[in-house]
């Protein structure tokens, strides 16, 4: 029942993944540290996006957009405002998500270690911006254009792999994932919000 | 209630290798008000549940999720639903079951909640990772199955802690994986390859060892195992005796003693085919234990084959087979069935062991007389003392010991298992539901609501049929209202994506569900079996649970189903026992018409009875409901050897003292050799049995040979 927090959840991990850094050339920790540069030190990050889920088994596209908010150390709000307004905040200690008005909150220390903890371990590197966490978690490589590609290392993740695009000036503006049932996600973010 | 099922599984694991056309329930156990009710236990699903128990090292939680995969995957076939992990699809039929009958238990929301419900679930579903979850968010997108989580969250009783989505124990590192089977207890080899494939499964993950299951099933298999186990070990032993017993009768050149085997073997045959008609079945436990006690009848044949020219040996026999009876016949009128059966079983038994030997011992008598061994014991003050102390032994004994005719008393537990139980006990409600079963071809849903009002109206908490499911005029105004969303103006990417919602509220014809055309759907077949239906009543205390009986009179809790076989048994053992030594005396007095002859005659029963109390305080024994069949036995064997012995102190013309010692002897040793092997065994059921009869066998014998002799040798010196 408790598969809806593990897809949001995993869904922060690895948005958070991208959107907070800019990748870096493959994969030494000193490139990466180097690529995240433009948000080291920041304090509070907010961003608003377009995206686009297409569900392979219905030749479906489900189209929203909204906003993520971070404020350090480790709060984190994500929030599809169109076609309708779903709000998932994520804190060390729990996840709440609302929708429709009703409000569900969840610990992290119930939830399964393969849907929560390990995926809040994930994104714990992120909130850090610790680089050598996300080189130990990620085989990162670089491709043409400023485009990175991110695939998780335990292979157990519902998403196979991540491609993300920089901007020239180190920011994140899209974002893909691919997902093990042949779903996909591509994210379009616009220019970042830092105060630091 | 975890307690009652898994003692619920006992009674009858001994019983489940028997062919098909043998009684293997339990109903027999128990008087027709109670039987149905403990029938439920493993007959509806609701039972069905058992624990995975794990012991975690250390903090490897990854490795549990990658167990509960792997565990779901090569555990399927057996598992109904897996609460192992947070695999959806273990709860896919129920999801959808529920999901397509909100229509009939919710009331519709209006449109714009529709709009508002549909266009959230959308945005939802763009979620990445979401692809496990669509099935449900098509078919529910109002979220109903958040209801359906707090009704099975509220029915698990376990009061454990969730840590990483799993019910921990901190204390003992051990978490607690509730499994529902899709098999009843009785199937064990299903149980058997549940339990090897989690096994299998459990191999490749070294931070995780099991420390068991609990459950009925669970249980079933356990004690089926260990029955297997000791059965196969008295199997071995038993003609590895036999072989002995054959060669020591032919070493003394009383190879005709073997000729007495096949009229008990015909005999029991011949009960069993006459109990068979009169029951319309025979269950496994008259099977078990009725030829043990048809084989008292040995005794006539031994006492007449080694006495053949005393004329008043098939009297003696006649008034040993009739003590013997008296003593079952008074455990005819209890209201225990099975207790009904196994008399009537074993009573036809001796009758027609005792015809047989009369007959055979008339017509071929040269085949049947063996001459005797010179055993004629002398009294000394040493097998007095003896004597006097196993007396003694059980006269404190009546006041020290206790007997405890509890069915947890059948149960087979290593020390683990008990220290697991114990530990999950502790953390189970202390408050067993009352159990209430009811329906049949006019509807569940009626009676269920009655139940429903009565509890809400007294704060009662009640799981039941229609907490799940309103009245049908409810279902259908429900229906009505919405059907009427079904018009409704709705997006291309609605359309497709919430089609299987659609297709349920929109199908026409669609009326109310009553719960009278057979199978029920996926969320309410837990309390379904057959056209019975099963509801819980969780009572808080005492008085609650009394207000409940005011209105279903005779309703019991699990654990109260359990007692009352406790109970019954102790209420008719107070008149049954005292009743059977009475009878049981009045004919002795008819027989010798002697005070003193009847109180020596009742010597090696009470010599008897003492050793095994003795041993019973020195050792520990348990004294169990299986001990009590055993006293039977005891009783109508030592009555025999003690009218036998008794005769040659009649001061009358009789049998020769070689005669009657040897068949005594013969005829206990074989009885103490038959039931020797029972004391090595480890289920509790055999070892009852067993201690019981070896060592009153063994106290018998020596209150035969040694206890009559000395009394009466000093009782003449004091005269």
């Amino acid at each position: 029942m408790r598969m809806l927090t593990r897809v949001i959840n995993q869904y922060f991990l690895l948005l958070l993944l991208v959107s907070q850094a800019p990748l870096a050339e493959p994969v030494s920790e000193a490139q990466l540290g180097q690529e995240l540069k433009a948000y080291r030190d920041l304090k509070e990050l907010a961003v608003t996006f377009h995206q686009t889920k297409h569900l392979a088994e219905m030749n479906l596209d489900l189209r929203s957009e909204g906003r993520m908010a971070l404020k350090r150390p480790d709060e984190v709000v994500w929030e599809i405002q169109k076609p309708s307004r779903v709000t998932v905040q994520i804190n060390r200690k729990e996840i709440s998500i609302t929708s429709a008005g009703e409000r569900q909150v969840l610990k992290i220390s119930e939830l399964s270690h393969d849907n929560a903890a390990r995926g809040f371990g994930l994104l714990m590197p992120w909130l850090t911006l610790d680089t050598a966490a996300l080189v130990a978690q990620y085989e990162i490589t670089s491709g043409a254009d400023h485009t990175f590609q991110f695939v998780p290392k335990q292979g157990n993740s519902t998403v196979v792999k991540m491609r993300a695009h920089l901007t020239p000036a180190g920011h994140l503006d899209k974002l893909q994932l691919f997902e093990k049932s042949g779903d996909t996600l591509e994210i379009l973010f616009a220019t970042p919000r830092i105060k630091r | 209630m975890t307690r009652f099922l898994v003692s619920l599984a006992l009674c009858c694991s001994y019983a489940q290798a028997l062919p098909n056309w043998v009684d293997s329930s339990h109903t027999i156990l128990l008087p027709s008000e109670v039987s149905e009710p403990l029938s439920a236990t493993h007959e509806f699903p609701l039972f069905w549940w058992n624990f995975v128990v794990l012991h975690l090292e250390g903090s490897a939680w990854e490795q549990v999720d990658d167990f509960c995969k792997r565990f779901n995957r090569d555990t399927k076939a057996w598992v109904r639903k897996s609460a192992c992990g947070q695999d959806l699809s273990q709860f896919e039929e129920l999801l959808r079951a529920w999901a397509a009958d909100q229509d009939r238990r919710e009331p519709a929301p209006t449109k714009r909640e529709l709009k508002a419900a549909l266009t959230a679930t959308l945005a939802k579903a763009s979620l990445p990772g979401a692809a496990a979850l669509l099935p449900v968010l098509r078919s529910d997108p109002l979220g109903s199955y958040r209801k359906l989580q707090d009704l099975l969250l509220a029915r698990l009783q376990l009061k454990l802690e969730t840590q990483h989505g799993y019910l921990f124990d901190p204390v003992t590192q051990r978490i607690a994986i509730p499994i529902q089977l899709d098999f009843p207890p009785n199937e064990t080899a299903k149980t058997k390859a549940f339990q090897a494939a989690m096994e299998q499964a459990l191999a490749e993950f070294k931070g995780l060892h099991l420390a068991g299951m609990i459950g009925p099933q669970a249980a079933t298999l356990s004690n089926e195992r260990q029955i297997y186990q000791d059965v196969h070990m008295i199997s071995w032993a038993g003609v590895f005796l036999l072989l002995a017993q054959i060669v020591v009768a032919v070493a003394i050149r009383r190879w005709r003693l073997l000729l007495l085997a096949p009229p008990v073997i015909l005999s029991t045959l011949l009960a069993g085919v006459a109990t068979y008609f009169i029951f319309g079945r025979i269950h496994g436990l008259t099977l078990s234990f009725g030829p043990g006690i048809i084989g008292l009848c040995l005794d006539h044949g031994l006492h007449s084959c080694l006495n053949p020219d005393w004329k008043g040996a098939w009297k003696a026999n006649w008034y040993g087979l009739l003590t013997t009876v008296v003593a079952l016949v008074a455990m005819l009128f209890s209201a225990i069935p099975f207790l009904r059966q196994l008399m009537v079983f074993s009573i036809l038994g001796l009758f027609f062991g005792f015809a047989i030997y009369w007959f055979l011992h008339r017509c071929f008598k040269r085949y049947f007389s063996v001459e005797p061994l010179m055993i004629e014991p002398k009294p000394n003050r040493l097998k007095l003392a003896f004597t006097l102390s196993a007396l003694a032994a059980l006269v404190v004994g009546g006041f020290l010991l206790r007997p405890s005719f509890g069915m947890q008393q059948m149960n087979y537990q290593t020390a683990a298992d008990q220290e697991l139980m114990q530990w999950f006990f502790a953390h189970l409600p202390s408050e067993s539901p009352l159990l209430q079963v009811y329906g049949g071809s006019g509807g569940a849903l009626a009676p269920s609501l009655a139940q429903k009002r009565f509890a809400q109206e007294h704060k009662i908490e009640l799981d039941t049929a229609s907490r799940y499911l309103p009245s049908v005029s409810e279902q259908e105004d429900h229906l009505k209202a919405w059907r009427g969303l079904c018009a409704e103006p709705r997006s291309a990417e609605e359309t497709l994506f919430f089609a299987p919602f659609w297709n349920s509220i929109c199908t026409p014809g669609r009326g109310a569900e009553t719960l009278d055309r057979g199978t029920p759907p996926a969320y309410l077949r837990d309390f379904y079996f057959h056209q019975r239906w099963v509801s819980l009543w969780h009572t808080q205390n005492p008085h609650q649970a009394d207000l409940v009986r005011t209105v279903y009179p005779g309703l019991k809790s699990l654990v109260e189903i359990v007692n009352l076989f406790q109970t019954l048994l102790e209420r008719e053992t107070r008149w049954s026992i005292p009743l059977s030594i009475f009878l049981a005396t009045l004919l002795l007095w008819h027989y010798y018409r002697d005070f003193y002859l009847v109180a020596l005659s009742l010597v090696p029963f009470l010599v008897g009875m003492g050793v095994f109390a003795a041993a019973a305080m020195a050792f520990h024994f348990a004294i169990s409901f299986i001990s009590l069949i055993a006293m039977v036995m005891l009783f109508g064997l030592s009555l025999d050897y003690g009218i036998f012995a008794t005769n040659l102190y009649t001061g009358r013309a009789g049998p020769t003292g070689p005669g009657v010692w040897t068949s005594v002897v013969f005829a206990a040793v074989v009885t103490f050799l038959g039931f020797l092997p029972l004391i090595f065994c480890h289920h509790p059921v055999l070892v009852h049995l067993g201690e019981a009869l070896v060592c009153g066998t063994a106290g018998t014998i020596l209150g035969s040979v040694w206890g009559i002799p000395c009394l009466h040798w000093i009782i003449r010196e004091t005269r």
